[in-house]
């Protein structure tokens, strides 16, 4: 027992020391009163000076650093990984080492794993209003809608925030938000559609070019135009933004009309075209265009954005055609490494019918979350003006668990969740219409617990309606049109 | 087995290590204190703390504050708020700001390499968002002055660099 512990222990010690960036304990007995010789004490130095060669190798590492002449550049890189992304852009113009540091795709990583960590259970929120260019106010039918594409980022006030905080997070009546990213596209398009998100990265589709950008580093690439939209000002198709973890890339997923006028569905055969993004996190230069062979089982509803869920897109389709009874929506889902369609069951008290307007995908913290306004009739639900959530984390053949019946005249649309922290509690965060809502899981969390029910306007925390835009360098708020909203995402940071 | 039964605490408050740091300085701590930091932790479980730690790269003005913030803190890893020493989260925020608040800035780096040479992440944590939270509103020039760093662009290409991303440089 006494032999063998020695040795487990030396092995055990000599792993650790490689693994952590720590090890050494100095010089053997240096400054110490001699202590009695032993089998253990000699056991004990033949660790040590294993340690210390092992430290010399790491003094010498930290001999070489470029990054700054007062500390290692682990070290420095473990601070940088902590700074909001606008302090980053500014200290790229440090030196050349820290801008190769800075735009590294391991570094960008390592930024967006932390604070997508630390924001796990307080969500950013990434804004991306539609703004105009006159700051003139009451136009019903504005058509003077920016080519600049703004991006805001809005985090929920708490209690015990320092003002400093406070500060950071806007001004005004707690619901300000902040720009993070703004690039102007000067006339290349008209109108944005709906954008999509996925790991700090945000798609940007358009009536012309599609981009995709990172606030986090301010880059952003256009994607190659597509034989498939040569006419400019194309009808808007559904789009979707995901990674594909076997390959590491990024892929835009885009419909697009095969036979028929894509005006009248029965006519209609839809397509989609794929494309790949760089690797490691980064953007870089985009490939090309390519189309799946098959077409897509049903039509997709066009002016859709995809939910992505664990390397697939999810779509949906359209339900008014009358070549394919019965009358109903479909989720489809896109698998991102073999690239091929699957149709995905509802929750089972969704069908039939299951309609696209009454429902809504989202991705929710590695869970898929369905809302559905439940009809009347629905089980479980007792009145006609219900919205169930329900969840799923499995998105190939998914079994539903009904997380949460609350009653709304509208539909509620979950965006992300949140936590109140120090065991408070936590809940979703969604919107209706324009209104942003904090339902809490006040209940233990089962399956049906009903929270929220008649409440909702106790738990808004926020009119978008009345949120402040602030951007520095214009030095004004900007006017908002009112149908901003669509383009509301839930956003890791 | 019979190595541990020999360790077993003294009244409730563990056996002692002692700490050397590089000038010498000798600090005794409890186990548990000790315990926060992973490679004190590693070389408890080693069993071979007992002709005391030394820590060849920690001062001893740095390590008088390591050992303050552990014994402070040894209250949040011992029990969940069960013992009567734990000191109440308000206590040890106020205490952690207070901490690194008043430091200069090559102390504050000297803290956090030992709070990383000795594995104790909560401290490293706090540190290095301190001087994150520090470096946030400052400009290239005050950086380079604050970590030594060399300006090795042309002022054509620090001009560019800053016109790229020209709206983080205004506040």
């Amino acid at each position: 027992m006494d032999l063998k512990k020695p040795n487990n222990n030396s092995n055990k010690r000599q792993r650790k020391s490689t693994t952590t960036t720590t090890s050494v304990v100095g010089p053997d007995n240096g400054g110490l009163p001699p202590r009695r010789s032993s089998r253990i004490a000699e056991r004990k130095n033949v660790v040590k000076r294993a340690r210390h060669r092992h430290d010399g190798e790491q003094l010498a590492t930290s001999r070489c650093s470029q990054l700054s002449g007062e500390m290692p550049d682990e070290m420095v890189l473990e601070v940088l990984a902590r700074l909001p992304v606008k302090s980053l852009l500014r200290l790229r113009a440090v030196s050349r080492p820290w801008r190769a540091a800075i735009c590294a795709p391991s570094f960008v990583a390592a930024h967006l794993r932390r604070s997508a960590a630390r924001h796990r259970w307080e969500p950013t929120l990434l804004i991306a209003p539609q703004l105009l260019d006159d700051a003139e106010r009451d136009i019903i039918w504005p058509t003077n809608f920016s080519d600049t594409i703004r991006l805001y980022q809005w985090r929920r006030r708490r209690n015990g925030q320092t003002e400093e905080e406070q500060v950071g997070a806007g001004a005004g009546a707690g619901a300000g938000a902040s720009l993070i990213f703004r690039r102007s596209f000067h006339g290349e398009f008209r109108s944005v559609f709906q954008l999509s998100h996925c790991n700090g990265l945000v798609l940007v589709p358009t009536d012309t070019t599609s981009y995709v950008v990172n606030p986090a580093t301010r880059s952003a690439i256009a994607l190659p135009e597509s034989r498939r939209r040569r006419r400019r000002r194309a009808l808007p198709q559904a789009t979707g933004f995901g990674h594909d973890p076997h390959t590491g890339t990024y892929k835009v997923a885009r419909c697009f009309v095969r036979s028929g006028d894509g005006v009248v569905p029965e006519s209609t055969t839809t397509g989609m075209e794929l494309c790949t993004i760089g690797g490691n996190g980064g953007v870089s230069v985009g490939s090309c265009w390519r189309e799946i062979v098959a077409d897509t089982p049903y039509p997709v509803l066009v002016w859709h954005t995809a939910t992505f869920f664990r390397g697939a897109l999810f779509f949906t389709t359209c339900h008014d055609t009358a070549a394919r009874p019965p009358q109903e929506s479909r989720l489809l889902r896109l698998c991102l490494l073999d690239e091929t369609f699957s149709v995905v069951a509802p929750p089972p008290p969704c069908r039939p019918p299951f309609l696209h307007e009454a429902f809504h995908l989202s991705e929710l913290n590695g869970v898929l979350c369905l809302a559905h306004a439940a009809g009347a009739g629905d089980e479980g639900t007792s009145t006609s003006s219900s919205v169930v959530i329900w969840m799923t984390e499995d998105g190939v053949s998914p079994r539903w668990s009904k997380r949460c019946v609350f009653t709304s005249t509208s539909m509620f649309i979950p965006i992300a969740p949140f936590h109140h922290g120090g065991g408070g509690g936590g809940g979703v965060i969604g919107k209706r219409g324009d209104l942003l809502f904090f339902l809490g899981d006040d209940d233990d969390g089962e399956d049906g617990s009903r929270i929220g029910e008649g409440k909702e306007e106790e738990k808004q925390v926020v009119c978008l309606n009345g949120m402040t835009y602030h951007d520095d360098e214009q030095g004004r708020h900007t006017v908002v049109v009112g149908s901003s909203w669509e383009n509301l995402h839930y956003y890791k940071n | 087995m019979a190595a541990a039964a020999a360790e077993a605490t003294i009244d409730g408050g563990g056996k002692m290590i002692i700490l050397i740091s590089a000038d010498g300085k000798r600090f005794e701590v409890t186990e548990a204190v000790a315990s926060q930091s992973q490679l004190i932790s590693n070389m408890i479980e080693d069993d071979c703390t007992e002709n005391g730690v030394r820590l060849p790269n920690v001062d001893g003005d740095i390590l008088t504050m390591v050992v303050d913030y552990c014994n402070m803190h040894a209250g949040d890893a011992a029990a969940d708020g069960d013992t009567t020493k734990a000191s109440s989260t308000e206590e040890l925020k106020k205490f952690d700001a207070e901490l690194v608040q008043a430091l200069e800035n090559p102390v504050l780096f000297k803290l956090i390499l030992a709070a990383n040479f000795l594995n104790i992440k909560s401290l490293l944590d706090m540190t290095c968002q301190r001087v994150a939270d520090m470096m946030s509103g400052k400009t290239p020039e005050q950086m380079r002055e604050t970590f030594s760093i060399e300006n090795d662009f042309t002022p054509e290409e620090e001009a560019a660099i800053r016109q790229e991303n020209a709206w983080a440089f205004d506040d």
